[in-house]
C-alpha cells in the first residue's frame, strides 16, 4: 500500500511540473480522440447490426434492375417459405400545384415478411403506431420530409400523374429501409394494386424480392441466384454486408489513418516531454537505490506511477469522449435515422487495452534507460547509453502496429508512413549537412551566427530530435490543411461545373418529345440531352466483381449497382481520349467499350479486359479498348462507360436520356404541371443539387475541421514539449554566456538564430514530405490530381515557421531573466 | 556487531576512447563494523571510486571484495539494503519537504510510522521547525543535515559519505561532522568517509591516505 501511496505522491509531484502536465494533456487528447472514434463506430455498428438483424424485413433480399420473369419468380417462390415483392421507383408527386420528387416504394400485400412498419398521423415522431402491412389500395403514405415539403395533411389527395391517392399516414420506419444505402431521397409508400406499375419505367427502378427461408433453403436460393441472376444482388442476415456497412467501413478506415497520424504526434510530444522527466526519474531512482532498494522495485514504482498517470488521463478522456460521442451521433442522425449513442463497455475496454499497450510501448525505451540507473551517478558523472535508436525503432514499430490494427487499406497507410519516413530521413541528413557546413563556415567567420552553428553542432543529437519533431508536426499540419483545401475546392468544382439551371436526371424515350415541346413553349433551352441504357457490370474477365476486385473504392460501390451506359461513334465533345483506340463508325465489331480513366484506375482495369454488362436482363460482353476523361467546355454530362452506336442497334435496350436545361424565371412555375403529367420525369433544379453538394461538403468540412483542430492541438503540445524539453539546456547556455559578459540582446539574437535554423530545416522537410505525400496519395487514394501550389505551401509553412520562431524567442527572453541566478543556484 | 568489508589486492581502471586511466592497483584494506573510517588524498587519485567499490556499487577490475554482515558473507545487493549514503551534492528530492525526505527510506520499506520517526530525527538535527520546507528553502548546511538524517534513519550497518562537507563552510562543516560522528556512535553504524578535510579525517577511528603510488594507513 505504501508503494501505491508513494507512487501517487510522486505522480502528484510530477504533475505539478510543466513536463508532467504536458504528458497528461497529450495522453488525454489522444485517448479522447481514439475513444470518441471507437464509441461512435460502436454506436454506428450497433445500429447497422440492429438493422440487419431486426430490420431486413426478411431472411433474404434479392434485388436487381429488372423484374424477374414469371417462371423465375415462381421458381424463387417455390424455393422459399414466403415471398414479398417490392418495387422502388423515383417519381414525382403533386398536391395543390406543388410537385416534389420522391422515392416511391410499391409493395404487395405480403410486405414486410418480418419486422413491422411504424406510422403516425402527425409530424411528431413520438406518436407512432406499429403495423404489420403496407398501405391498402387507394392510399399513399409519405415520409416525414416529403409530407412537410409538399405541405400535406392526412386526408389530402396526392396525385401521381392522372391518378390521386388518399394520404393516410406518415411512414416513420420500414424494415428494409436501410437496404437503400445512405439515400436521403424523400419517400412514399403505395400498394401495388393502386398503380399500374408496368407504365412506370426508370433506369433507377429497383426490383426487390424479400424471402423467408430455412437455412437449407437459403443455401439453395443463394446457389440458384448466383448461377442464374448475375445482375441481382443477394443479401442475407447472416452475411452482414449491408450497403451502409461498407460506407461506414471506408469512413472508419480514413479515421483510422487519422488516428495513426495523431498517435505519431502524441509519440513525439511524449518523447520530448519525457527527456527532462527521464533525468528527474533517474535521479529519483538513484536516490532510492542509495536507501537499499532493489532496481526491480524502483522500476516497479516507476511503472506504477506511469499507470496512475494513464488512469487519470483515461478517466478524464473517457468522460469527455462520451460527451463528444453524444454530439457526434446527433450530427450523424441524418445519415443514420434513429441512431442513438450508447455506453459500449466492451468497446471501451478494447480501446483502453490498445491505447494502454501502445502508451506502455512508448515507455519501454525509457524503462530500459531507467534500468541502467546507477547509484554511482550520484557520486560521479556516469555516461548513460543513449537510447536514440531504440526510441526511434520502438516508436516506429508501435505506430506501424497501430496502423495495421486500424487500417485495412495498407496501401494508404504504407504510403503515408513512407512519406513520413522519407521526410524524416531528409531532415536528419539536412540537419547534419547544415550544422556541419555552418560550423565549418563559422571557423573562418567568428561571430554570433557561427557560435550558434557551433553550439548546435555540439548538441546535434538533441537538436535533431527537436528538428524532426517540429518537422513532422509541420508536415502533418501542412498535409491536413492542404487536403482540406483541395477536397473543398474539388467539391466546389463539381458543384459549379453543371450547365443550365435544371438537371434532367432521367427522361424516358417517349417523354423526350414532350419535354422538347414544353421547352419550346416556355422559352427554355435544352442544353444537352444524351441517351443511355441502364446496365449492370456483372463480370470482369469471366470473374464476378467481388472475385475480380478486392480494393474498396467509391467507384466499386457504385458499379455494384446499376450504372448508365452511353453510346457514341465519335468521342463526345466534352470528352478526350486518354489511352487506347476509339472505334470507327464503319467497324462491324460493336463489342467494344471505353471506360473513364479514373474508373479504370479505381477498378484496376486494363485494355483488353472483357467486361460483361447485363442490359435489360441480357448479358453482353465488351472488350475494353479505350479510356476517356472529362474535358470542360462541352457540357457537364459525361459517362463512365461508352460503347459504339452499333451495339445499341443490336441490343435494343430501353433508352433513357439525361442532360441539362436553362429555364427563364417565368418557366419555373410551369414546371409543376409538366411533372404532374409525367411523374417519371426526374428533374433536379440546380439550386437543390447545389444544396445536396453543400450538405455533403458541409459534413466533410466538419469532419476535416474537427480533425485539423485535433492536429493543431497536438502540434501545439509538441511545440510546447520541444520548448520545455530543451529549456534546461538553453537556460544553462544563456546563463554561461551572460556570465561571460554577453548582453541579453545578443542572447536573444542567438536564440533567434537557433530557432531560425531549426524552423528552416523542419520547414524544408515538411514541404518536401507534403509534396511527396501529395504525389503518392492524392491520385491513388482520393482520385484527385495533385497540383502542388508552391506559393500556398511556402506561405503556410512560413506562417507556421514565424509562429514557432516567435514563440521560441519570446520564451527564450522570458528564461533569460533568471538564467544567471539559476546557474548560480545550480 | 560482526560487519566487515574487506578489499583484497583490488585494482581499478577505466577504458576511454583515448586510452586507459589507471586508478590504483593491489590495494588491500578492511572496514570493520561499528567504527569510523576516513579516506583522504588529492583529487583524481580515485577516492570516490574506492568508495563505490567498498559500497558494492561497482565491481573491481582486479582482486576481490568480501562483504560480511552479522558474520555471514553477503552479496553487494544485500549490502545495499544495509547501507546509507551521504553525498557532496546532498541529492535531496526537490519535490519533497524536509520531513518527507527523511521519511522516504522508511516509507519505501513499508514502515507505517515513517513520519513519526522522521520527526524524531528532525529534532535530532535541530530542524523540527523546518519540517515542511522544501530543499530550495534550506541552506546548504541544512540540506546536508537532512541528508544525514535520511541516511541514518533506517539504521544501516554502513554509512558511505562522499565529501560530505565539500560544499560547506568550516563552521557548518564542523556541525555536520559532529552530527555524523554522533549518529554513528549512537546507532552503531560504521561510517566510511571520503574527504579532503584533514580535520574531518582526524575524527575517524581509522584513516587511510590514498595517493597515486599507494594506500597508507595513517591512523
Amino acid at each position: 500500500m505504501s508503494w501505491i501511496k508513494l507512487a501517487l505522491d510522486n505522480f502528484i509531484n510530477d504533475s505539478k511540473s510543466s513536463d508532467g502536465r504536458l504528458v497528461i494533456l497529450t495522453q488525454i487528447t489522444l485517448i479522447l480522440f481514439l475513444s470518441t472514434l471507437s464509441l461512435t463506430s460502436a454506436s454506428v455498428q450497433q445500429y447497422l447490426d440492429g438493422n440487419l438483424n431486426n430490420m431486413l424485413g426478411a431472411d433474404i433480399s434479392v434485388s436487381g434492375p429488372r423484374p424477374l420473369s414469371n417462371s423465375d419468380e415462381k421458381l424463387l417462390a417455390d424455393k422459399a417459405a414466403s415471398i414479398a415483392k417490392v418495387q422502388l421507383t423515383p417519381l414525382a408527386i403533386s398536391l395543390r400545384g406543388e410537385t416534389i420528387p420522391v422515392q416511391l416504394k410499391i409493395t404487395d400485400e405480403n410486405y414486410p415478411l418480418q419486422g413491422s412498419l411504424k406510422i403516425g398521423a402527425t409530424q411528431n415522431q413520438t406518436i407512432q403506431k406499429t403495423i404489420e402491412h403496407g398501405p391498402p389500395p387507394g392510399e399513399i403514405w409519405l415520409g416525414p420530409r416529403a409530407s412537410s415539403k409538399i405541405d400535406a395533411d392526412i386526408g389530402d389527395r396526392i396525385a401521381i400523374g392522372e391518378e390521386t391517392f388518399r394520404f393516410s399516414a406518415i411512414i416513420y420506419h420500414e424494415p428494409d429501409r436501410l437496404m437503400e444505402g445512405h439515400s436521403v431521397a424523400m419517400r412514399a409508400l403505395i400498394n401495388g394494386k393502386s398503380l399500374s406499375i408496368e407504365d412506370i419505367k426508370s433506369s433507377k427502378t429497383l426490383y426487390r424480392y424479400l424471402l423467408t427461408a430455412t437455412a437449407g433453403q437459403q443455401e439453395n436460393i443463394e446457389n440458384w441466384v448466383s448461377d442464374n441472376l448475375n445482375d441481382f444482388t443477394l443479401l442475407t442476415k447472416a452475411s452482414g454486408d449491408h450497403p451502409l456497412a461498407l460506407f461506414w467501413q471506408r469512413t472508419e478506415n480514413f479515421l483510422g489513418l487519422a488516428s495513426v497520424i495523431l498517435f505519431f504526434l502524441a509519440a513525439i510530444a511524449i518523447d520530448m516531454a519525457n527527456r527532462r522527466y527521464l533525468e528527474r526519474q533517474k535521479q529519483r531512482l538513484a536516490v532510492y537505490l542509495s536507501f537499499g532498494q532493489s532496481l526491480a522495485s524502483c522500476l516497479r514504482l516507476s511503472l506504477l506511477q506511469w499507470l496512475l498517470g494513464f488512469l487519470l488521463s483515461f478517466l478524464i478522456a473517457i468522460g469527455l469522449a462520451y460527451i463528444a460521442q453524444y454530439f457526434l451521433i446527433a450530427q450523424l442522425a441524418e445519415q443514420f435515422p434513429g441512431i442513438t449513442s450508447g455506453w459500449h463497455p466492451a468497446t471501451i475496454v478494447k480501446t483502453a487495452g490498445l491505447i494502454f499497450i501502445l502508451l506502455l510501448a512508448f515507455q519501454i525505451p525509457m524503462l530500459w534507460q531507467l534500468s541502467r540507473t546507477s547509484l554511482v551517478s550520484l557520486i560521479r558523472a556516469v555516461a548513460y547509453p543513449s537510447a536514440h535508436l531504440l526510441r526511434l525503432f520502438w516508436g516506429f514499430a508501435s505506430i506501424s502496429l497501430l496502423a495495421a490494427y486500424y487500417s485495412d487499406n495498407f496501401l494508404l497507410t504504407g504510403l503515408t508512413l513512407g512519406a513520413l519516413g522519407a521526410a524524416l530521413l531528409l531532415m536528419a541528413i539536412l540537419s547534419w549537412i547544415v550544422l556541419t557546413a555552418g560550423e565549418l563556415w563559422g571557423r573562418k567567420y567568428p561571430g554570433l551566427l557561427s557560435f550558434n552553428f557551433f553550439i548546435m553542432k555540439q548538441r546535434i543529437l538533441s537538436k535533431s530530435s527537436q528538428i524532426l519533431g517540429l518537422g513532422l508536426c509541420s508536415l502533418l499540419l501542412l498535409f491536413t490543411l492542404m487536403l482540406m483545401k483541395d477536397i473543398g475546392a474539388t467539391m466546389e468544382g463539381y458543384t459549379r461545373a453543371n450547365n443550365g439551371n435544371l438537371m434532367v436526371a432521367e427522361l424516358q424515350a417517349q417523354d423526350k418529345p414532350v419535354l422538347e415541346d414544353w421547352a419550346r413553349r416556355n422559352k427554355s433551352e435544352i442544353r444537352q440531352l444524351r441517351p443511355y441504357a441502364a446496365a449492370k457490370l456483372s463480370e470482369i474477365n469471366g470473374l464476378s466483381i467481388d472475385e475480380a476486385i478486392s480494393t474498396p473504392s467509391d467507384t466499386l460501390a457504385t458499379v455494384k449497382s446499376s450504372i448508365r451506359l452511353n453510346w457514341s461513334n465519335t468521342i463526345p465533345s466534352n470528352n478526350q481520349l486518354v489511352g487506347g483506340k476509339w472505334w470507327s463508325e464503319k467497324e462491324a465489331n460493336w463489342n467494344q467499350i471505353s471506360a473513364e480513366d479514373e474508373v479504370m484506375t479505381d477498378l484496376g482495369l486494363n485494355y483488353g479486359d472483357q467486361l460483361t454488362f447485363v442490359i435489360d436482363g441480357k448479358a453482353t460482353q465488351f472488350k475494353l479498348v479505350a479510356s476517356h476523361a472529362f474535358k470542360p467546355g462541352g457540357g457537364s454530362v459525361t459517362f463512365w462507360f461508352q460503347i459504339p452506336e452499333r451495339a445499341i442497334e443490336a441490343i435494343k435496350p430501353e433508352v433513357f436520356y439525361m442532360g441539362s436545361m436553362e429555364l427563364p424565371d417565368a418557366a419555373w412555375s410551369k414546371l409543376g404541371s409538366l411533372w404532374q403529367n409525367h411523374p417519371s420525369l426526374s428533374l433536379v433544379p440546380l439550386k437543390e443539387l447545389t444544396q445536396r453538394f453543400d450538405d455533403t461538403l458541409a459534413m466533410i468540412t466538419k469532419l476535416v475541421v474537427g480533425y485539423a483542430a485535433m492536429v493543431l492541438i497536438m502540434t501545439a503540445l509538441v511545440i510546447a514539449a520541444s520548448m520545455k524539453g530543451f529549456e534546461a539546456e538553453d537556460r544553462q547556455k544563456n546563463g554561461l554566456l551572460m556570465s561571460m559578459g554577453v548582453t541579453k540582446k545578443a542572447c536573444v539574437k542567438l536564440a533567434l538564430y537557433d530557432w531560425l535554423t531549426v524552423s528552416l530545416i523542419a520547414g524544408i522537410g515538411a514541404i518536401s514530405g507534403t509534396w511527396l505525400a501529395g504525389v503518392l496519395i492524392y491520385q491513388s487514394q482520393f482520385s484527385m490530381t495533385y497540383e502542388p501550389d508552391p506559393i500556398w505551401l511556402v506561405s503556410t509553412m512560413l506562417a507556421i515557421g514565424v509562429t514557432v520562431c516567435g514563440i521560441g524567442v519570446i520564451y527564450s527572453r522570458k528564461s533569460l531573466s533568471t538564467s544567471i541566478n539559476t546557474l548560480l543556484s545550480e | 556487531m560482526d560487519h566487515k568489508i574487506e578489499l583484497k589486492d583490488v585494482g581499478h581502471y577505466f577504458d576511454t576512447p583515448h586510452g586507459r586511466i589507471s586508478l590504483f592497483d593491489k590495494l588491500s584494506l578492511s572496514f570493520s563494523g561499528g567504527s569510523t573510517h576516513a579516506i583522504v588524498g588529492p583529487s583524481g587519485v580515485g577516492k570516490s571510486s574506492l568508495l563505490s567499490l567498498a559500497a558494492g556499487l561497482e565491481l573491481p577490475r582486479l582482486g576481490e571484495i568480501i562483504f560480511t554482515c552479522d558474520g555471514e558473507q553477503i552479496s553487494p545487493v544485500k549490502l545495499r539494503q544495509r547501507s546509507g549514503f551521504v553525498f557532496q551534492q546532498f541529492h535531496l528530492m526537490q519535490e519533497l519537504d524536509a520531513i518527507g525526505n527523511i521519511a522516504l527510506p522508511l516509507r519505501l520499506n513499508g514502515n507505517k510510522q515513517a513520519y513519526d520517526i522522521a520527526r524524531e530525527w528532525l529534532k535530532k538535527i535541530n530542524l523540527d521547525d523546518r519540517a515542511n520546507h522544501k530543499p530550495t528553502q534550506l541552506s546548504g548546511g541544512e540540506q546536508q543535515r537532512v541528508a544525514i538524517a535520511r541516511a541514518f534513519v533506517s539504521n544501516p550497518a554502513f554509512i558511505f559519505a562522499d565529501e560530505p562537507t565539500g560544499n560547506l563552510d568550516e563552521a557548518t562543516s564542523n556541525n555536520v561532522a559532529d552530527l555524523m560522528f554522533d549518529f554513528a556512535k549512537e546507532t552503531g553504524s560504521a561510517l566510511i568517509i571520503v574527504t579532503h578535510s584533514s580535520a574531518l579525517a582526524e575524527r575517524a577511528d581509522n584513516c587511510f591516505a590514498l595517493s597515486e603510488a599507494h594506500l597508507e594507513k595513517i591512523k
